[in-house]
């Protein structure tokens, strides 16, 4: 899920907040029935399957709205299969994969999801009509060089359905974790018939356990129970409210104190976005209130990035000077303290790098400012650093630490709307600047190759390799890590290959953040998800009876 | 001889008496005076203190609470007299002190270029009249009808590069000088056909001498008047620009950039808002109270009014 997910959530909330407390409360059984309120600063920007691709609106899409060929178990890694009889079946030395769809799954309307309305959403996630949501449809399908979509009557021959219940997908090159790859919400069906375009986005027609009833931007939207969902066939979803209201255009702020106080209707209330990081100063100090603060971990890497396409930081020496002399403890603080963010030490989150954090070059959390000087040999450095307005208390941070090892940083903050614009522009991509990323499904897979591989990167609306790092050392690593069958000796290259690129350093790696998201008092269930950035899991959300 | 349109009698000196007299101007003239004086000598005050404007103390906040500045009142002590800004412990008196510099020297410079734009267009629209007249008085209509604040900031945010004083100053100045130029032109325009510029004329004076020498030095009240209430506002516009993000860059000190961080923490930290916001007010009343002064001192008939 991307960058923007987590970069744009965090950027205008013009915070990132922090909290304290357990990664993860103890989910009671969700109580059948009542109505859940999800309190939102912002409107929904896709709801649309083939254009969802920034949290929480996906996890929003995926748990309560339609079902994908497989999922993740609550508050778990591990893969069940959701619309499909088991997570598919590989062939060809995993280029073809193979998935049967369950009996009994209905829309809205009653009628059955067939295996062509999955086929149908995947090729809609090529139509330059439909943009903003995963691309791993193009990465990994054969044959579909040039495809625009099937909105002009054109399909895709690499993705057979040979009768109502099967689907077959043909693979460029093998791709071990597929079936983790077929949770995004592109894996989700729409019948042709229901197609609307763009307006697609209001009014998606549902697979879930709820359908949506009203829905007027911006303020209000009303989800009620799809009748023909049945609890059956969905391992995952409980779907114990029996209605979901989610209120738009609050400020944070008016969020957060209704959630502290949870009187009336806010006891059955939760937040949609996290906490501020002023009202965490009012949280952490109340127990009672604190205990309702889900702050799981949110699996993202937050970093400041270098341009290495031109000088000075062209240079390795120049980059990790300023690596070391970064004071990763004050960028912490501005990220919201030791309750809130834990120092990174490498690009993979601990979550990838097989449960613990690895740390590639040992470093004082104030950096080491001696090791730096010693890197720019007596060389002074004046550098431009761009931030979103809403960063600035981390640009300073940033500023400060590196004014120690002589490099003074001038400091441009942009509005949040055209930050990645800037940042994805290699013309005007700023000497520093900062960036984040957070992985799709638990696989490095969806995270180095899509910041490190000097191929992907493009002129305008640049993504993932924002630093323009080339180097065809780690571009034929992803290769051969990419090519490989078993995903275990896959998961420990990926883990190598991180020390590798660090030792490059196109990109420091400060922080792994939280997901502090507070929750009314009569909320039952309330689980940060490890896949989704920490995010809480619609799925198991329960409100107890007042 | 010109004659002055105040009084026969010793002007400076009725001027400063007649200042002097209420206490509302003695009360603006100490506050302006106390902040200039601040401002000057921010160095050496940051010095006794011992904290840079800049300078990050972590101990001073409290990590595990989201940077909530340690102890009472915003972490008022020995150590940091008026407390610490929440997440990096910056010593707020230091940047009050710092701040001061930028707004009364971005407001200030702002006042001399918005005057002295409008006194030279206006005395030329008033006195040469004709199309020369039509083409500045056009102008100012065109620049006072737009919404210059947000003018300002597209301006400001197109050109995220250059230096931001000097960006801050020629916007706000580029803005503000249709205002006086009006007053200016017509005050021009009444004082052109007095005798004295007429015999002028007739002595065969260049234009340009009759525009500086004959009518300029009988419309300085006005313009004396002006510019002391329009520090204030644009002491205020400063804060405004800031506030929205396109003001100085940071890390240099601004009383409206704290502002605007401290709306986030008011409720946790009331005193990081009210300390900006209790020296922008006063520094606004001072100005605005002196400035009224000067305007009656020099202007009995205005004041009777």
């Amino acid at each position: 899920m991307t960058l923007r997910n987590v970069l744009t959530a965090g950027l205008l909330l013009g915070v990132a907040a922090c909290g304290g407390g357990k990664a993860a409360a103890p989910a009671p059984a969700a109580a059948g029935g009542g109505t859940l309120t999800i309190l939102s600063n912002q409107d929904f920007s896709h709801l649309d399957p083939a254009r969802n691709w920034t949290m929480p609106q996906m996890d929003f899409g995926i748990r309560l709205l339609y079902r994908t060929l497989t999922t993740f178990k609550a508050g778990s890694h591990e893969i069940v299969p959701d619309l499909a009889t088991d997570l598919g079946t590989a062939s060809e030395g995993g280029k073809v994969w193979t998935f049967t769809l369950k009996e009994g799954v209905k829309y809205e309307d009653g009628t059955p999801v067939v295996s062509k309305d999955i086929k149908y959403n995947v090729e809609r996630s090529f139509a330059p009509e439909l943009p903003g949501g995963p691309n791993y449809a193009q990465l990994y399908l054969a044959d579909a060089d040039g495809y625009k979509g099937p909105l002009k009557g054109r399909h895709l021959d690499s993705i057979e359905t040979p009768d109502d219940r099967t689907i077959v997908f043909r693979l460029k090159r093998p791709v071990a974790e597929f079936s983790s790859t077929v949770t995004l919400p592109t894996f989700a069906p729409v019948p042709a018939a229901k197609e609307t375009v763009a307006q697609y986005d209001n009014r998606p027609f549902s697979s879930g356990p709820y359908k949506i009833e009203r829905y007027d931007r911006g303020k209000e939207m009303v989800l009620v129970r799809n009748p023909h969902w049945s609890a059956a066939t969905d391992p995952v979803r409980k779907a114990a409210p029996d209605r979901i209201v989610v209120k738009q255009g609050l400020r944070q702020g008016v969020i957060d104190d209704r959630l502290i106080e949870s009187r009336g209707e806010d006891a059955t209330s939760i937040a949609y976005t996290d906490v501020s990081a002023a009202s965490l100063a009012k949280i952490l100090p109340r127990p009672d209130v604190k205990s309702r603060l889900v702050n799981a971990m949110s699996g993202c890497t937050d970093m400041i990035g270098f341009n290495t396409s031109k000088p000075p930081f062209d240079d390795v020496k120049t980059r990790q000077a300023v690596h070391f002399a970064l004071d990763k403890q004050a960028l912490q603080t501005a990220a919201g303290g030791p309750a809130m963010t834990s120092i990174a030490t490498s690009y993979l989150p601990p979550a990838l790098s097989g449960g613990t954090p690895q740390d590639v070059f040992r470093l004082p959390p104030g950096g080491d400012v001696e090791k730096a000087k010693a890197l720019l040999g007596g060389r002074t450095l004046n550098v431009r650093m761009t931030i979103s307005t809403g960063d600035k208390a981390l640009g300073e941070a940033v500023q400060a630490s590196l004014k120690r090892a002589g490099v003074e940083v001038v400091l441009t903050p942009v509005d949040p709307s055209v930050y990645y614009d800037t940042v994805g522009d290699t013309a005007k991509t700023p000497d520093l600047f900062t960036y984040g990323w957070c992985p799709d499904y638990p696989s490095g897979a969806t995270f180095l190759p899509l910041l490190f591989d000097g191929r992907t990167i493009v002129e305008k609306g640049n993504s993932g390799n924002v630093w323009q790092f080339k180097d065809e050392a780690v571009e034929k690593r992803i290769d051969e890590i990419q090519s490989m069958s078993d995903p275990k000796a896959a998961e420990a290259a990926w883990i190598d290959l991180d020390r590798q690129v660090m030792q490059s350093s196109p990109a420091v790696p400060y922080a792994w953040d939280r997901k502090p998201i507070l929750v009314g008092k009569g909320v039952s269930g309330a689980v940060g998800h490890p896949v989704w950035s920490g995010q809480l899991d619609f799925a198991v959300l329960g409100v107890k009876q007042q | 001889m010109t004659a002055t349109v105040v009084t026969a009698s010793p002007p400076a000196r009725l001027v400063r008496r007649r200042l002097l007299g209420g206490s509302a101007a003695r009360f603006g003239l100490a506050v302006v005076t106390v902040l200039v004086l601040v401002a000057l000598a921010a160095p050496l005050l940051t010095q006794v203190n011992g904290w840079p404007p800049d300078a990050f103390d972590p101990a001073a906040i409290d990590q595990e609470l989201a940077g909530v500045p340690k102890g009472m009142l915003g972490g008022v002590s020995g150590e940091h007299w008026l407390g610490v800004e929440p997440v990096n412990g910056r010593d707020v008196f230091s940047r009050i002190v710092y701040g001061a510099r930028v707004s009364l020297l971005v407001s200030t410079l702002a006042t001399l270029v918005s005057v002295l734009l409008g006194t030279v267009f206006g005395l030329l629209a008033g006195y040469l009249g004709g199309w020369a007249d039509a083409v500045i008085s056009r102008t100012m209509d065109l620049l006072m009808s737009f919404p210059s604040l947000i003018f300002m900031i597209a301006l400001i945010s197109v050109m995220p590069d250059g230096d931001r004083m000097v960006l801050l100053v020629c916007v706000m100045g580029g803005f503000g000088w249709p205002y006086i130029g009006r007053i200016v032109r017509g005050q021009a325009i009444s004082v052109k056909h007095r005798e004295y510029v007429d015999a002028a004329r007739v002595g065969g004076a260049l234009n340009g001498v009759i525009v500086f020498r004959e009518i300029m030095p009988n419309i300085t009240a006005p313009i004396l008047v002006y510019a002391t209430l329009a520090v204030p506002a644009n002491i205020g516009t400063e804060a405004a620009l800031s506030f929205l993000g396109v003001g100085v860059r940071p890390p240099t000190a601004s009383w409206g950039q704290m502002i605007q961080e401290a709306m986030l923490w008011y409720e946790v930290d009331p005193m990081y808002l009210l300390i900006p916001g209790t020296c922008l007010f006063l520094t606004v009343l001072a100005f605005t109270l002196l400035g009224d002064a000067l305007r009656d001192a020099i202007d009995p008939k205005g004041a009777a009014q």
